[in-house]
């Protein structure tokens, strides 16, 4: 449906056409990028998906064949003693009605006298090691909109504040021969730095802007690494924002031109 | 007599084999041949000969753990367990559609957006249409694109330091 369609559009431009333009408004043409870093981290199930997840898992593990413990676990054993406290509390549970539940049986764990001491211990050493790292940063909690480690399960977009105090996306001139793509990268290498490291998709752009004396096309690019680092004759300030954030920040007129673009997670 | 037939039917098969296609060929000596060891195996069993040229006991065990035919035992539903079951797989059904109504939805709005500025961009300049229009053979994503995961790394994000 979305290739028919386009192709449609790129049907039109099979007429003769002269090399200089003759359009009526001579628009000067910006190109700018639509810069994203994309999500780090999932989306956590939240709420009625999360309740079904567990009702789901739950009529799995009723479900599943029996387990062959003394193949899995060797008699005894640190693994085997964790196994059998999960196995214990699992099998407390009961989401149908209570005239089913079958009796509950705890398993006893083996105890062997001198090797307590060094199971745990051990078992104490194995957990360290796989350590989780926690889904909110620092820059989550100081607010530091700068950084590229802040709100992981988001997408964030980079807003460039220019000289005269308006906050939009890194754009620039179309300078001489130059593509959209050429400009767009030089462009963004102008403002942003050269310690960034950026694909750009495609040739052509995702989303435009007409304002009253130009028109700005936008390409989208992905941040893969680094960071920006403004040059202070083109750009003020920057910031990585989500897509509220960024509503919050552009002029209401600029909003209109630039969100349908944006990815809402 | 028995000798005969035996010798008759080998040569038949034999024949046989040599009208067959090289592919139905290759699979009945993939179906009827042996490894190098089995005949000796076959003999020695059957002659109650050394045990471990025979199947070790372990493997037999390993089996019956594996492969062993005890049948599921699936829940006991009384009719408002199975009542109750089905309406949170609806909702769960329902959930799901709509999150991928609102995905399909949010794709549209992307795609128009581009649709409208490849239009003015055909409008303004011809040339950088042109160029824009232009789609690369044998495009991949970078290796360095990261897939998302349920905890970050330990270092978060390359500074390229």
């Amino acid at each position: 449906m979305f290739r028919r369609s386009l192709a449609k559009g790129l049907g039109r431009s099979t007429r003769a056409f002269s090399t200089a333009t003759t359009s009526l408004v001579s628009s000067k043409v910006r190109a700018g990028v639509l810069l994203q870093r994309d999500p780090i981290v999932l989306q956590q199930a939240d709420g009625f998906e999360a309740t079904c997840d567990k009702y789901f898992e739950w009529l799995e593990y009723i479900s599943a064949e029996k387990f062959p413990r003394d193949f899995f676990f060797k008699k005894g054993s640190s693994a085997e003693a964790k196994w059998m406290e999960l196995e214990n509390e699992r099998a407390s549970q009961w989401y149908f009605d209570p005239v089913n539940k079958p009796a509950f049986k705890p398993l006893k764990k083996v105890v062997f006298g001198e090797d307590t001491a060094a199971d745990e211990e051990s078992a104490v050493d194995i957990s360290r090691s796989i350590e989780l790292q926690p889904r909110e940063t620092e820059a989550d909690r100081s607010g530091d909109v700068k950084s590229l480690e802040r709100k992981l399960d988001r997408t964030l977009y980079l807003l460039v504040k220019s000289s005269k105090g308006e906050w939009e996306l890194p754009t620039g001139d179309v300078a001489g021969e130059e593509v959209l793509l050429e400009a767009a990268r030089r462009n963004l290498k102008e403002i942003c730095g050269g310690k960034i490291s950026v694909w750009l998709v495609g040739n052509g752009p995702v989303g435009h802007r007409k304002a009253a004396d130009h028109t700005a096309f936008y390409i989208k690019g992905h941040i893969l690494a680094g960071q920006a680092k403004t040059d202070a004759k083109l750009a003020a300030d920057f910031k990585w924002a989500t897509r509220e954030e960024m509503e919050a920040t552009v002029s209401a007129e600029y909003w209109q031109s630039v969100k349908d673009m944006l990815s809402t997670v | 007599m028995n000798n005969a037939f035996c010798q008759l039917n080998w040569i038949l098969i034999k024949w046989i084999k040599t009208v067959l296609s090289t592919r139905t060929q290759a699979a009945l000596h993939r179906a009827t041949a042996t490894t190098r060891g089995a005949a000796k195996r076959e003999k020695a069993a059957s002659r109650g000969g050394p045990s471990h040229l025979t199947s070790d006991p372990r493997y037999e065990s390993i089996k019956q753990i594996m492969f062993q035919e005890e049948p599921r035992q699936l829940p006991k539903l009384t009719s408002e367990d199975l009542e109750r079951h089905q309406t949170i797989l609806r909702a769960w059904e329902v959930v799901r559609m709509e999150e991928r109504r609102k995905r399909r939805g949010e794709r549209e709005i992307k795609f128009k957006a581009m649709e409208r500025a490849y239009e003015a961009l055909e409008d303004v300049d011809q040339r950088l249409f042109r160029a824009a229009c232009v789609r690369e053979a044998n495009v991949v994503f970078p290796r360095q694109m990261r897939v998302p995961t349920e905890t970050p790394a330990k270092k978060i994000w390359n500074y390229l330091e």
